[in-house]
């Protein structure tokens, strides 16, 4: 009995020791790490829209597509998403860029898993698109679960961009 | 005196007893983080930074510990530490974080780290195995760096990222694969063993001892009782 109680004590308190280590760490970097993050979104929304200025993160519109996880306005009436969707591993990470006139400004890739790497480069043929052009563009043979999602994640964040400018009264 | 064993204890590690080439431990993240130079080195760093933490802390509490719950204690104590180390590259080098992924978590279940704290901190003194956890993480990072060269420049024809131009056309894929750094792996340890042959320890005697559960084995074959 005096034994079990030494050992818990003992492993209860190099926990404690090791729980206390680990908050103070926690609390020191904190708010680097959330700063970092920020800079790393905010590099991103410039990078596909290059012309925006000041972007304010937005409440999705309602009936978004499940694929648009967040939203973002800039003074021109501009907007960017982010999509999360599956190509042919999971969460591939789309950033999309939608000026006020529905044509795509940029699109980038900010992470995923696919094996042969197309969806770095897939997004540059989107610029300039619309709707229809956007839906048009062809998807790459030998890689197509990747570049069919990503096709569908683009027209996606055409749609909420549409969906946006209805809530805020841009357009009918 | 003391500084001659200390220096002795950092290099064995290097070289002599080199973790991941003659103890073969850890291969999990040599397999890896290897297929570029710059993650490999980070994922040595941030494992001698575990190493010779825990290997202080388990040393300095060894006569506190009690037998019967060492293990789950050293665990908790390696735990903390990469929990921290995590931590800290998360913040300063984030890029560093994206490249190494789940592998930075997996630190904990380093067999090095473990292997250590069982077969050297928790019978020696601090500061000795503060040189011990140096001297293997040294030896980490440098098998680990030097595995990752071979592979990125011969199947990726660049080094830490830039590439080289003229080995572009003669780049062998399959090298920053999993049977590429299979066969690098099983190459660096034959070399190794050319290079040291005859001084560096049997693996049966270290395997043996090193087992957490050496006291309790009953294989016959095994070297019981002998000693380091």
């Amino acid at each position: 009995m005096k034994t079990g109680l030494k050992n818990t004590l003992v492993l209860v308190s190099i926990c404690a020791v090791m729980a206390l280590l680990m908050a103070i760490t926690h609390y020191a970097t904190s708010p680097v790490i959330a700063e970092n993050e920020r800079k790393a979104t905010q590099k991103a929304l410039q990078q596909v829209m290059p012309e925006g200025v000041n972007f304010v993160s937005v409440l999705l519109p309602e009936g978004a597509p499940d694929t648009v996880t967040e939203a973002y306005r800039e003074d021109g009436g501009g907007c960017v998403f982010k999509l999360k969707t599956t190509g042919y591993g999971k969460d591939l990470i789309i950033m999309c860029g939608v000026d006020a006139s529905g044509t795509v400004t940029g699109t980038v890739c900010l992470s995923s898993s696919e094996t042969l790497g197309f969806e770095k480069t897939f997004g540059e043929q989107f610029v300039g698109l619309d709707r229809t052009g956007a839906a048009a563009v062809d998807t790459v043979a030998g890689a197509t679960k990747t570049t069919t999602a990503y096709r569908a994640a683009v027209a996606d964040a055409l749609r909420a961009a549409q969906m946006l400018r209805v809530t805020a009264g841009e357009v009918q | 005196m003391k500084k001659n064993q200390n220096l002795t204890l950092v290099l064995k590690g290097i070289l002599k007893e080199n973790p991941t080439l003659v103890l073969v431990l850890g291969t999990c993240p040599t397999l890896a983080t290897t297929t570029n130079v710059v993650g490999a080195f980070g994922m040595g760093i941030a494992a001698l930074a575990v190493l010779v933490c825990s290997n202080m802390l388990v040393s300095l509490l060894r006569r506190l510990i009690p037998d019967a719950v060492r293990i789950p204690c050293y665990i908790v104590i390696i735990a903390g530490f990469v929990t921290v180390v995590e931590m800290l590259v998360h913040a300063y080098f984030p890029a560093l974080y994206e490249m190494l992924g789940v592998y930075l978590a997996l630190i904990t279940v380093n067999c090095i780290i473990l292997g250590r704290a069982e077969m050297f901190a928790g019978k020696n003194g601090v500061v000795a195995s503060a040189f011990d956890g140096l001297g293997m993480g040294l030896g980490f990072t440098l098998a680990l760096t030097v595995i990752a060269t071979v592979r990125e420049v011969l199947g990726n024809a660049s080094f830490a990222g830039i590439t080289i131009p003229f080995l572009e056309p003669y780049k062998l894929g399959f090298i920053v694969k999993a049977p590429g750094g299979m066969m690098v792996y099983g190459l660096m340890i034959a070399l190794t063993y050319a290079v040291t042959s005859g001084r560096a320890p049997l693996k049966k005697s270290f395997a043996c001892q090193g087992c957490p559960s050496a006291a309790t084995c009953r294989t016959g074959a095994c070297c019981e009782g002998k000693e380091a």
